[in-house]
């Protein structure tokens, strides 16, 4: 089962805002999609069309001790997605069973999904979370500003990254964001093509106002404004790694 | 509110399709009239292809009179395909439907009945009817080694050659004439539709039987020599078809066969791949015309170090100069300007060292593959000196703008390059065209440099370098486009230096005689130089039917059946053949009309050029050039007025001899008659092309679908796909429609290897589904962007290079009538203009009058409306 953790090479690059484009975009292209938010801030749902006031989320579920799965949402017949779901401050670190790294992975496997399914998983920058999702995942997608820091950002991350064990040729660079009209965007995605070779997405995800305006309508962009640019790149994007997971599929 | 009210008039059943809220008039229609469960507007577009004759969107006073008198003819006639719309009144319809019934019922029986033996067959006699069996034993019959024996081989041509002889050489009468060619023509048509080349073969073996035949019959028996006067006419027209028939024999060996030539692969090591010189040789063509070129050359994907661009400037302007400085390519120029282009690349040959030359002029914009598709071939094989890829165009030539044929029939240039030069590269003799191909250094200053002696220096070039021993290869891809000569005068002009340059060869340097080619090479080269020599052979058979005619000398001294049945043939079999080899490259007559075109103005340089080799000059061609106003080019058509009014004459004097001649003579008038006839169309046609229309734009649009981004002002993204684009702007497809004032200033970006290139715009206009913008300011960097992103682009002429292969070769006659027609119709006029205002003003009326009259609508083909 292709577990794909997407998280950003620094804040708010737009990685939840990826992984609703890319669930999308898979269950559009008819595979089995579950996305899970694991980000603390809880904004995944509101991709997906959960209202504001909205509560509920595993995170929630486990605390009050309940089966974590219940929060659970489907919203097509392909796709499914959990919210992190919110609780009062006090009660962050009271869930003990982040604790076991493993638990993530143990919860997805037991989860019994169909093998083509694929998990999405919305991974945080920092906590318990990160270490959960990355134990879980066998591919991780990382998305990059086109900004030269991103250059720079690679080596660190590509360390942690191989930490976890994740195998090198599975470990995937998209830019987000990326403004062909601006001449330092086109020289960063020159040079990180140069660092990444193949494993930079061919096409970048072009920055297109449609993205800003979905979420402020809470849809997904396909629903939204499925003629935009941004639409299409989630598509070719999550054909190109359709082929990188298939290819990635067979043992070296 | 709209969706209110749509629902509204919806639920109450005023109107019964959404779309018809829309708009006041088909509500109020809706209300008065039964609505179609459609809709109003979906009803409208379905019935707009009825009135072919009326621009709904453009409505004029007149069209009212248009509609109501298609409507009434519409109520009278029965459409093309109605019929198998429900049910039908007409009663000899439905007969006809009976009949065709009971003819299937017999046939189903019949086919029962085959099916009942073939089953018996095959249970009594299992061996000789196992297909694959014998295909099996055929084969192993053909492969035996006895066929490979010299005396077996030598056998077979005798008993070929026995067997041609005796049916070219028997002589028949009128019954077993027409009994051999109905034969054979049975045969041939059951040939033609079998794929493959060796059928082709086949039909190529008849058409050369029977032409022969024909020419022998000529020779033998139809020369008339009772007076002078018709001996020599008879002669003339005798060494004219003599001619077309040696055309037509070299023309079948030399496109017997394609090779196909595959592109050979580089080595994956770089540093194994060699220096080339990239040459641009310009005279006075205009910056503009030779800055695409230049980009393009030095974006061609080869290791920067070992490629160098240089422009040739042999009109040493300042403004080139700069431009070079500027993008950092070479800039060569001299102080003699002799030998025109051949002279000019020569000397850039003493400044330059790199193994390789490649050359463009500066029209020819290639794509970035250019050179990593054609160098493998030299890097194979030592003794190669050349690889010649086709020359495209993405700007119509004279006859594809004044006939509006653009794309739609294959151009003068594409026989040669689809076919000919593809069946030359088997017998090792590709010419070299000029431009978009590859030399090498050694062998070409082996030779002296590009040929000065004639004013075709590429062809002759070629020739030295094979008579040295050295190879040459074509490669049918297309790797460079360019503009096409922009008027008739210009093409001619074109035509005629090839013409006198390739007639310059053959006297001076003549690949038949001289030592270092094979037999083959020889012929590719004869039958290239020869075909030049249309001129006389072709104004020959447009007067031929006149010395009869006019003058009442037999030319051809046979009766008229006979004639009848040796010519057509003849003409059948070639047509039937050509068609089946080059229908994809040459729609078939249209030969006819290149050449009727050109024959009169290359006659005369051909024939001085065969007895003066040493005379004449270069030319350039013009391109890129504007046709401000559409005109009727009468300098360029005076000769072909004159021939037309002598045919005209022709057939006066035909119908004078058939109410005052001799019976016996009827059947010869008809026949002189048919042929002036179709000459007369022909020259129609002539003049049909001198029709200059307009052409506005100063840059050429190329229709291409190439993905962009556009970006609009307000921060979204827009994927689309181009229409067409040029160096100066771009129409692209919207995805949906995109509200944007004129000049709204706007960026689009391409894509190509794997980065964004963007480009500032202005849109010009806006539709539905359309966006015109023109490039705003580009600066230098992004125009060589923009070059590569398009034109320079591998796959830029890919699409081009997909033709159809032409149904039937009736399709090219049909041609022929219409252009014919449309010929006399502009020369009437332009005459009647010229005569008097008057009567003009009431050819017009009756013109506009015309258009009035109903006419056949053309419906949608169904399953694709």
């Amino acid at each position: 089962m292709p577990i794909l953790a997407v998280t950003g090479a620094k804040g708010g690059v737009g990685s939840t805002a990826m992984v609703a484009g890319l669930a999308g975009a898979w269950s559009r292209h008819g595979k089995a999609v579950l996305a899970l938010d694991l980000c603390r801030q809880n904004l995944l749902r509101l991709h997906f069309g959960l209202d504001w006031h909205e509560r509920d989320g595993w995170y929630a579920r486990l605390a009050a001790g309940q089966d974590w799965t219940d929060a659970a949402w489907r919203t097509s017949e392909r796709l499914g997605f959990v919210p992190h779901g919110q609780l009062p401050r006090e009660w962050v670190g009271l869930v003990y069973a982040l604790d076991d790294t493993h638990w993530l992975a143990d919860e997805l496997a037991s989860l019994a999904l169909s093998g083509d399914c694929r998990v999405l998983l919305d991974t945080p920058l920092h906590g318990r979370e990160r270490v959960q999702a990355l134990t879980a995942a066998n591919h991780v997608l990382v998305v990059l500003p086109p900004e030269p820091l991103s250059c720079g950002l690679i080596e660190e991350l590509e360390a942690e990254l191989l930490s976890y064990g994740i195998r090198p040729d599975r470990l995937l660079y998209t830019l987000n964001r990326f403004d062909p009209v601006r001449q330092l965007d086109r020289d960063v995605e020159l040079l990180l093509r140069e660092m990444l070779a193949e494993r930079l997405a061919p096409l970048p995800i072009h920055r297109d106002e449609a993205v800003r305006e979905a979420l402020a309508m809470r849809q997904q962009v396909a629903d939204y404004a499925p003629q935009s640019q941004a639409c299409d790149d989630y598509l070719q994007l999550a054909t190109w790694l359709s082929i990188r997971i298939e290819a990635g599929a067979k043992p070296r | 509110m709209s969706d209110r009210w749509t629902r509204w008039l919806l639920a109450s059943g005023a109107i019964r399709h959404p779309e018809d809220a829309g708009s006041l008039g088909t509500v109020l229609l809706s209300l008065f009239l039964v609505a179609p469960a459609e809709g109003w507007r979906a009803w409208g577009r379905q019935i707009r292809h009825l009135f072919p004759h009326v621009d709904f969107d453009r409505l004029r006073p007149s069209d009212v009179l248009r509609i109501v008198l298609q409507s009434l003819w519409l109520l009278v006639v029965r459409l093309p395909g109605e019929a198998r719309h429900g049910p039908d009144p007409s009663r000899l319809l439905r007969k006809g439907r009976r009949r065709w019934g009971e003819r299937r019922r017999v046939k189903s029986a019949m086919r029962l009945q085959w099916q009942r033996f073939k089953s018996w067959a095959v249970r009594h006699f299992p061996a000789l009817l196992d297909r694959t069996r014998l295909r099996g034993s055929v084969e192993h019959a053909a492969l035996h080694p006895f066929w490979d024996h010299w005396l077996a081989r030598y056998a077979c041509y005798a008993l070929a050659v026995l067997l041609a002889v005796i049916c070219i050489t028997t002589p028949f009468d009128v019954a077993s004439q027409a009994l051999f060619v109905l034969l054979l023509l049975a045969v041939a048509l059951w040939v033609r539709r079998v794929p493959g080349p060796v059928p082709t073969l086949i039909l190529v073996v008849f058409s050369i039987t029977v032409s022969t035949r024909y020419i022998w019959w000529r020779a033998t028996s139809t020369i008339n020599d009772d007076t002078l006067a018709n001996l020599i006419a008879g002669v003339v027209l005798l060494c004219a078809e003599l001619y077309a028939w040696a055309v037509l024999l070299l023309g079948f060996f030399q496109t017997s066969w394609m090779l196909r030539r595959k592109v050979v692969t580089l080595p994956t090591d770089t540093a194994q791949w060699p220096t080339v010189d990239v040459f641009i040789p310009t005279y006075n063509e205009p910056l503009r015309v030779l800055k695409p070129t230049v980009f393009a050359a030095m974006a061609l994907d080869w290791p920067r170090d070992k490629l160098r661009v240089y422009i040739l400037d042999d009109g040493s302007r300042e403004e080139m100069r700069q431009f070079a400085e500027e993008i950092g390519v070479g800039y060569i120029i001299r102080e003699r300007h002799n030998h025109a282009k051949a002279g000019n690349i020569n000397h850039a040959l003493t400044l330059t060292n790199s193994e390789f030359v490649a050359i463009f002029d500066c029209d020819h914009i290639p794509t970035r593959s250019f050179l990593q598709v054609t160098m493998g071939g030299f890097l194979d094989d030592a003794k190669l000196a050349l690889v010649q890829t086709p020359h495209h165009f993405f700007s119509p030539d004279p006859f594809e703008r004044n006939l509006n044929t653009f794309r739609k029939v294959p151009n003068e240039g594409e026989l040669f390059y689809g076919r000919v030069q593809d069946g030359n590269d088997l017998w090792n003799a590709t010419f070299f065209c000029g431009s978009c191909a590859v030399l090498r250094r050694g062998p070409l200053e082996e030779i002296g440099g590009i040929a000065v002696e004639t004013v075709t220096e590429d062809a002759h070039t070629s020739l030295k370098l094979h008579r040295r021993g050295y190879r040459s290869s074509y490669l049918n891809l297309v790797q460079a486009a360019g503009l096409a000569t922009e008027s008739l005068s210009a093409h001619i002009g074109q035509r005629i230096r090839w013409a006198r340059g390739m007639t310059q060869i053959f006297r001076t340097d003549n690949p038949l005689l001289g030592k270092g080619l094979s037999l083959a090479q020889r012929l590719c080269y004869g039958n290239a130089m020869l075909h030049f020599l249309y001129g006389i052979p072709r104004v020959v058979f447009l007067t031929a039917p006149l010395a009869f005619l006019l003058l009442h000398a037999y030319t051809i001294y046979a009766p008229a059946m006979a004639i009848v049945l040796y010519v057509l043939p003849h003409m059948v079999f070639a047509t039937i053949t050509n068609s089946r080899m080059h229908g994809q490259f040459r729609r078939s007559y249209w030969g006819e009309i290149y050449e009727t075109v050109l024959a009169w103005y290359i006659t005369l340089p051909t024939t001085i050029a065969l007895l003066f080799p040493k005379l004449g000059k270069f030319n350039v061609t013009a391109k890129g050039g504007l046709v401000e106003e559409s005109y009727f080019d009468w300098g360029i058509t005076k000769p072909y007025l004159v021939l037309m009014s002598l045919n005209v004459l022709g057939l006066v004097a035909g119908v004078y001899r058939m109410l005052t001649g001799p019976n016996d003579e009827l059947g010869t008038v008809l026949v002189n008659m048919a042929w002036t006839g179709y000459n007369l169309f022909l020259l129609g046609a002539a003049l049909a092309v001198a029709k200059e229309s307009r052409q506005v734009r100063v840059t050429h649009r190329v229709h291409t679908r190439l993905p962009l981004t556009l970006h609009l002002p307000d921060g979204k993204c827009l994927p689309c796909h181009t229409v067409d684009y040029s160096e100066g702007g771009m129409a692209i497809e919207l995805p949906h429609a995109v509200k944007l004032a004129p000049d709204t200033p706007l960026y689009i970006s391409l894509r190509r290897s794997g980065r964004s290139f963007s480009f500032p715009c202005l849109s010009v206009f806006a539709s539905a589904d359309r966006l015109s913008l023109r490039f705003a300011a580009l600066s230098r960097e992004q125009e060589m962007d923009l070059v590569q992103c398009t034109f320079g682009r591998a796959d830029a002429w890919l699409r081009d290079e997909v033709r159809a292969h032409e149904q039937t070769p009736m399709h090219g006659l049909r041609d022929i009538f219409r252009l014919g027609r449309d010929g006399f119709g502009l020369l009437i006029t332009q005459v009647l203009d010229y005569l008097d205002p008057l009567l003009s003003r009431l050819a017009r009326l009756s013109h506009s009058l015309a258009t009035l009259l109903p006419r056949q609508p053309a419906l949608p083909i169904e399953g694709k409306s």
